[in-house]
This record gives C-alpha cells, structure tokens and sequence, in this order.
C-alpha cells in the first residue's frame, strides 16, 4: 500500500467540513458504507474498468474487496431498505476509497453525494451544482465544467439498431475519433479484426430456418431458463448480418466523429450544432431539449457559462451512465471530481423496480494538492514549554487556556520539537507566562488569551 | 493422528475417486489396509510409518492444510479452487479421476458457440433483461477468473449444493460451470458444453503440508518412499517386456537384427541369450537366441511386426510392475520446490 501522505491532515478536515457543510445546507444527510463488502458489488457496476484495478481478496469462501467508491453501496442499501416504494433520498459521503494498480495498492480520499429517486433536469441540475459550487466555498475558482450526455451519444446510434457489441465497439472507439485527424486506417483494421471475431462465432445459415418466428406463440422450450426463442433467433441474425453491415458501422464512426468533435466555449452554439446534426431523430431532439433545461438551471445556481464545456460524447463509463455525465477539471487538466446520471444501477443490483439515481464523487487527493501544505505541526494556538518541576502548574495552564477556546500543546523543556510557526510562550520561575513584554498570572488568562489573538 | 513419527496420509473416504484411489495404491504396490469398514482409519503395511485417514474429498485438502495430515489425495479441482499457501502440489497426474471443469449452457441457446457468444449473452441480459447472468456452481473462485479472463463482468454466482445440472431447469440460475467426466449427465439435462469453455482439466493429485515438509525429516522421507513406488509404476504403466526367441548366427547377429527398428530397441538395448534346446548341435552352439526387450506401450505392434520379420516366434508379452530411474522425478521437483520457499 502506498505510504505516506502529501497533504496536510488538518488541511483535510477543513476541506472536509467546508464540503460537508456545503452539502448539508443542500439537504444531504450523511451516508455511511461499509469498506469492505462483497466484490461482485462492485463488479456489477462497471467490470470492465473496474476489474483490473479491484482490491480483492478471499476470507471465508468469499471474494472481498475494499471499496473502489461509494456509489454501488449506496445504490445496494437504497435496493435493500425500499424495495417497495421509491422514496427521494439525499446522501453525501466521504472517506477513503482504495485501488490495485501495477505500482502498488493506493488508498485515495472521496467524498461526494448521491441523489437517488428522482430524474429529471432539475435533479441533474441540483447535483452538478452541488459539485461545482462546492470547488467554490473552498475558494477554488480555477476549473472548468464539461458536461455530456451518454444518452444523446446512444440514440444517434440507436437508428442503425445494430447489436449492443456493435455498439459498444463504437463507443469504445470514440475517443480515437476527436481531434483534427481520426486515424482512420487504424480504425478500419480494429473493425475488420471485430468482424472477422464474429464471423468466427456465426452459426451455419442452416441455423436460422428453426428459429424463425412462426405464426404460432412461442413457448420457451425446457431449460431455456431466461431466453426465449425470440432472444436467440435475434442474436442469430444479429451474428449474420454483423459482417454485411461494414459499411453501415464506418457511416455511424463518421456520424460519431461529427458529435465528439463539436466544439465551442459558447454552449448556446453547442445546443445549435448538436440540433442541426440530430436531424429528425425524436428521442434526440427530445434530449436535447432536457438538456437545455438542465443547463438553464446550471446557470440559475449562478454557475457561469464560461467555466462551461459542453461536449455530448464526454466519454465516462459507457456501461454504468445512462445520461448526463460531467467531469470537473482544473485549467492545467487535474481532474477534481465528476459523475453523472446512472438510472440503471439499482435495478441490476437486486431491486425489482428501477430507480433513477445522479450522483458524483470529489477527488479529494486532487484537491487538497492544490492547497498549501503546512508543517507537520500547524496547529491554531499556542505553544508551552516548562521546566520539569512546573509540570503541575503547565496542566493548570493548559486547562485554562482551553476552557477559553484556544488550543495550547505543552512542550517539557527538554523535548526536541519540530519547528513549527506557533506563538511560544514558556513559564517563568514565578509560575507567570509573559507576552509581548508582560507578564501574566493564572487568574489573568482572559486577558492573555484576547492579547494572543489580537 | 501424526505424532512426531508418523505421517499421516489423507484419502477420500467416497465420491467418484474413492475407489480408484484405492486400487491407484493397490496397483503402486501400496495395499491399504481398513481394519474397521466403520471407521476412517487405516494403514500401509509396507509403509508402517505412515497412517491413514479417510476423509471427504474436500477436506482431505484442509486437514493436509493445517497439518492433521501431512500428505493427502484429491482433485487438482480442489486445489486450485481452495488456494492455500501450506498447501504443495506433490504430484499433479497420478493418472485416473480424470474430469473437466466446464461452461455449459442450455442446449436450446444454438447462438451460443463460444466464450464471445456467452460474454454478449450476458451483456444481453444486462441490457434487455436488466439483471445479470446467473451462474451455477460449486466453483466460484475459478469461475469468477474465468469469467473476467473471458472479458465477463456482468454475471451473478449462484451457490448451489446438490444437482448443478438441475438449476437452468428449475429457473435458479441460466448457465452452469461444473464438472463432467463423459458429459453424458449433462446431455441428459440438456445442456451443451462451450469448446472454449474449459476452465480446468482435473486429475487425482498428491499434496502435501509445506510447513511439514520442510521441518520434518520424517515426512519427508516417507514422501519419497511413496514418489518411489508412484512413479515407478506409473512410468511402469508405459513399457511392455517383450521376448521372442530369433534364430541367427550369433547373439550379436540377432541383437543387430533386433535393433534395426526404433521400437524395439528398448531402454538401453536388446538382452539376447542362447537358447539351450533339446535339439543342440554336437558342438554345443546354438542356433536360436531369445530377445528381452522394454518396448514403450504405444509401440507394441510396431514392435511385433518388427520381430515376426526378423524370424522372431513365441513372442511373450509381460506388463511391466515398476521402472524405477536414477531417482523419482517428483521427489527431485518437489525438493527444489521446498529450496525456493526458504
């Protein structure tokens, strides 16, 4: 496990309480998950990521894990707790979250929130602002918002209706599509590798008569557990016709490249481009429209429109997010925090009904990187250092000094301590502390404390 | 049991290599003895320092594991889903409880050929189902690491004790990981095994307690009595003494005749030896010899033919018991492995 830390713990409670408040006068209630749980949790969330970087281990005939995040916990204990109703509930979190990387297991600081029950702009809304104008009470102005939007991204492709690995080929592919020059001949391989696996997996035309629709209802055959006819008939033409569909596979990489590359600080112009390239696709256009009322209210929680980026084909986890996705970055490109709409989570980790769910999470390493780090021993207060046969009168000291708000750490005279930037103040043989040329006796504390803190 | 002298070895006391692992012991020359069918005690008597205990098949492996036993039978199967660190593999092939540990699916899902087919059927039922691919089986370390090799994440295990194969029919799970010998109980429960579905090829194997074998001189050398008589009646299992009476002018004539083909050139070569028949020539030659040869068991015929061409008659065929080498090739591994964990 990495060692060490390179921010300054103080620093990190304040930080901490500033979030935390910031959180609650938004109404969100603290959350608590559990560091270790079931790996599969996890798993269901987001495998492909998450998989390789998985701190798991085995106790007792279980695959453990230590927790990547906090969301897929808070989406179990919501499934648990409300299995039957769909209550809007708000929970912030924070603490460490912990992963295994090549160099070594890393444990990392969260926080974040998660708003489950409710969809719409104005929950969307409600949580980029809640992360944005959180940078914004811990008087971090340098950083920008980019928000996208998985769900325009996927109706684009939804009008070749091509199979779901196809569409997760190309959205696998998109980030190799921004930027002045896609590189198109490394594309077309990567495609024809794609389509020769498949072609690989096809079934023998000879297949494909026995599973065809028939006029009578079908009724799953014994132990098609799960998958009826019409699933498999489906699969099997989608497997055929992977191949013949090349042409329509480069046309939607072009229609893609179109979306990842819109580009423009002024999110109105954005709006406009994306409206020209929906065309006459519904659901899109439907969208869109969402998504301009989402930003408009952005803007009503007095976000400015110049620390916005809109970019649709923003491209976090394809599998998990189901809407807005959005990411907070600094000016030199240090990500800070982000997250995004997930309606689909709750449902697949055991709950019969879906339960729309937005949430995000801070990176709290990042963020404290860019507060200056303090000594190691950069305290509020004062310093007391005494001989050895004052110890007695250094505790009546200190409780005083206490009992009146200010935070004092006594040092015996013949400790060494790390240097440090606190008022010192040192017992006189009369048991008096002198300041500032006087001298104070116990009875006088108040009169020291306020001299202290002028 | 395994006092301070004695060794004790763990064997499976039911299930489908009980028996064989009996008889496996039976054929290396090692009779176990069960002086009470009721209990789970017994002995080698021609090893007397080491005892034996009947157990489970799965728990011959945790008592080798916190040194009940200090040496134990079971499934390679076994081993690999329960990894433990004082555990060693002494020997992985003893060559009989041979299964394999298998995907199977429905035999109805025709669209499901491979391992890619299963990874979109599963991406399927997260996408259109909205709930995971539930997977039957007694194994969920090992199919949880096939699974995310094969680029599956989204899946559910489902615990199951008692007829796996039953689960896709009663509805509690969709597809199966189990083990299966001649997939005859999987046919008949019509489900169909993946080709690329192996996940592990499994045989009876021999291990061991680490800590034991490093510390104690005792259990060590009785390993290697028994990696004695194991691998020399396993490599026994591979040869064949064949002997056939050839006429020729000389021993040294019939050895030549004998070693023209690889086959039977044996070990190290033909033993040729004068035949003293009834019929001697006054000066007390002999015209017929008879070759002794160690023929490798795939060779037999080749063999035969060879001989039957060179004159050879009476040819006699013996299993071979034992060929023991210079020393047991799994005693030498397992020496260098107990070095490297020092």
């Amino acid at each position: 496990m990495q060692r060490g830390y390179n921010y300054d713990p103080e620093q990190f409670r304040r930080v901490l309480a500033v979030l935390e408040h910031h959180m609650g006068l938004f109404g969100y209630r603290s959350f608590f998950v559990p560091t270790i749980e079931n790996a599969d949790l996890f798993l269901i969330k987001a495998g492909d990521q998450i998989i390789k970087q998985l701190f798991t281990f085995e106790r007792h005939n279980q695959q453990l894990a230590l927790r990547p995040e906090f969301t897929a916990a808070a989406a179990y204990y919501y499934a648990q707790r409300y299995s039957d109703e769909t209550p809007v509930v708000r929970w912030r979190f924070s603490g460490s979250v912990f992963e295994d990387a090549p160099e070594g297991a890393r444990e990392r600081l969260s926080a974040g929130a998660e708003l489950i029950g409710l969809s719409g702009p104005a929950a969307d809304a409600e949580i980029i602002a809640l992360a944005a104008q959180g940078l914004i009470a811990l008087g971090l102005f340098d950083w920008r918002l980019t928000i996208g939007h998985t769900r325009i991204i996927r109706q684009v492709l939804s009008q070749y209706a091509f199979d779901s690995r196809t569409e997760r080929f190309l959205l696998h592919h998109l980030p190799i599509l921004r930027g002045t020059q896609a590189n198109w001949e490394f594309l077309a391989a990567r495609l024809d590798a794609f389509l020769d696996q498949a072609d690989q997996s096809a079934p023998p035309p000879s297949l494909l008569p026995h599973t065809a629709a028939t006029d009578e209802p079908a009724q799953p055959p014994e132990n098609s557990s799960g998958r009826t006819p019409e699933d498999v008939a489906r699969r099997l033409r989608q497997k055929q016709q992977r191949r013949a569909r090349r042409d329509d596979i480069l046309n939607a990489f072009h229609e893609l490249e179109r979306w990842a590359n819109l580009n423009d600080d002024d999110p109105e112009a954005i709006f406009n481009a994306m409206t020209t390239l929906a065309g006459s696709n519904p659901q899109a256009q439907t969208t869109l429209t969402e998504w301009r009322q989402t930003m408009d209210l952005v803007y009503a929680y007095k976000i400015s429109f110049k620390q916005i980026q809109l970019q649709p084909a923003l491209a976090r986890s394809w599998d998990y997010y189901t809407g807005i996705v959005f990411e907070l970055t600094t000016g030199d490109g240090m990500h800070l925090g982000g997250g995004g709409r997930y309606d689909e989570l709750v449902q697949l980790i055991g709950r019969p009904q879906p339960a729309p769910a937005v949430g995000f999470a801070y990176y709290l390493d990042a963020i404290l990187s860019r507060f200056p780090l303090h000594s190691d021993n950069a305290v509020n207060g004062v310093m007391l250092t005494f001989p050895a046969e004052q110890a007695l009168l250094a505790v009546e000291w200190a409780q005083v000094f206490r009992q009146h708000g200010m935070s004092i750490t006594l040092m015996p005279e013949i400790t060494k301590q790390l240097a440090n930037d606190l008022p010192q103040l040192h017992i006189s043989t009369d048991g008096s502390l002198d300041w500032q040329g006087r001298a104070y006796r116990l009875e006088q504390v108040s009169e020291l404390v306020s001299a202290l803190n002028r | 049991m395994g006092n301070g002298s004695t060794t004790t070895l763990a064997l499976p006391s039911k299930g489908a290599i009980a028996d064989p692992t009996i008889n496996f012991f039976r054929d290396c020359g090692l009779r176990i003895e069960k002086p009470n069918q009721r209990q789970y005690t017994g002995f080698l008597p021609s090893i007397p320092s080491i005892a034996v205990l009947f157990q489970r098949v799965t728990d011959v492996l945790y008592k080798v594991a916190d040194d009940t036993a200090q040496i134990g039978v079971t499934g390679l199967d076994i081993v690999h889903e329960h990894p433990h660190p004082d555990i060693v593999v002494i020997h992985d092939r003893l060559g009989y409880g041979y299964c394999s540990l298998v995907v199977a699916v429905p035999e109805s899902w025709v669209d499901a050929d491979n391992m890619l087919d299963v990874a979109e059927i599963a991406l399927d039922f997260r996408e259109h189902k909205r709930r995971n691919l539930r997977v039957a089986t007694k194994y969920p370390t090992l199919t949880r690491q096939f699974f995310h090799r094969q680029g599956i994440h989204h899946f559910t295990l489902v615990n199951a004790e008692g007829a796996i194969e039953a689960a896709p029919t009663l509805g509690y799970a969709d597809i199966i990981v189990d083990l299966t010998q001649t997939g005859t109980t999987l046919r008949e429960n019509h489900l169909k095994v993946i080709p690329d579905g192996v996940i592990l090829e499994s045989q009876a194997c021999l291990i061991g307690n680490r800590t034991a074998l490093m510390q104690r001189s005792g259990v060590l050398r009785d390993v290697r009595v028994l990696l004695e008589y194991i691998d020399a009646a396993l490599n026994g299992r591979n040869y064949y003494q064949v002997t056939a009476n050839i006429a020729g002018e000389s021993a040294q004539a019939v050895a030549e005749k004998v070693a023209l083909n690889a086959a039977t050139r044996g070990l190290q070569g033909p033993t040729i030896a004068p035949i003293f028949g009834v019929d001697l020539p006054p000066d007390g030659s002999s015209s017929w010899f008879t070759a002794t040869i160690i023929i490798a068991a795939g060779d037999l015929l080749q063999a035969i033919e060879h001989l039957r061409a060179i004159g050879g008659t009476q040819t006699t065929v013996t299993p071979v018991r034992y060929v023991f080498l210079e020393q047991s090739p799994h005693f030498v591994k397992l020496v260098e492995t107990l070095q490297r964990s020092t």
